[in-house]
């Protein structure tokens, strides 16, 4: 029968903080290589995708 | 869409008397350094002599009509980005105006302001998303905190720093 691991089992708290640990390395290690002006376009795109969602909600 | 050849311009309008100075500061300034957050415009601080004057960017709005930049709102639209010219309004925007870090874009000099100025700034501002981004700055280990907490110091900002810290810093 498997063991069923639970948020409260300290062996599996140290996996996922590793994990997010690791997740987050990657992330940064991915905005290094954006540039300046892709980081802007991005930054653009996500107000616009704001914009939208408060125009949506007030329908 | 290039933003260098919008600082490009801004370069120009600084060469060309414009205005005194100027830094990136606001929400394109923390992109510069960390990640894309949403922003609507770009942010440029400038030094202007009689900042008091209520014609104060009347040159901005000359020099936009001069190369047939269209103004739309608040905003100038140059290469594409919309930008927004804020004279600097206290000490300690002037300052982090002074004080900016240069860095070098495809040739192009960019004047970005400091991480400890704008986090101050942000500290100063006091908005949920300004406590946001320097949650964001700190997590990044982009702040020299002796730096910081001088220049807190320097704006009575030292009280409010340690009211916010403890939900700052993890």
């Amino acid at each position: 029968m498997e063991e069923k691991q639970t948020s409260s089992d300290p062996v599996n708290e140290e996996i996922w903080r590793e994990r997010i640990a690791k997740t987050k390395r990657m992330f940064r290690s991915a905005q290094q290589t954006l540039s300046f002006n892709e980081k802007m376009k991005i930054a653009f795109a996500l107000s616009e995708r704001d914009s939208q969602i408060r125009k949506a909600k007030k329908k | 869409m290039n933003i260098v050849e919008t600082i490009e311009i801004v370069n120009e309008m600084r060469a060309e008397k414009v205005f005194e100075n100027y830094a990136l500061g606001g929400a394109s300034a923390v992109i510069f350094y960390t990640e894309p957050i949403a922003t609507e415009d770009v942010d440029i601080f400038i030094s202007i002599k009689n900042a008091n004057d209520l014609t104060v960017l009347t040159p901005i709005y000359e020099y936009a009509a001069k190369h047939n930049f269209p103004v739309k709102a608040e905003h100038i639209v140059i290469k594409g980005f919309p930008v927004q010219f804020l004279p600097t309004f206290n000490n300690l925007t002037a300052e982090a105006a002074e004080n900016a870090a240069e860095f070098e874009l495809e040739n192009v000099i960019v004047r970005v302001m400091r991480p400890e100025y704008l986090t101050a700034i942000m500290l100063d501002t006091g908005r949920t998303k300004d406590f946001l981004r320097i949650s964001l700055f700190l997590e990044s280990d982009l702040v020299n905190m002796k730096e910081l907490e001088e220049i807190l110091s320097r704006h009575d900002l030292s009280e409010k720093w340690k009211k916010n810290k403890h939900r700052l810093i993890r």
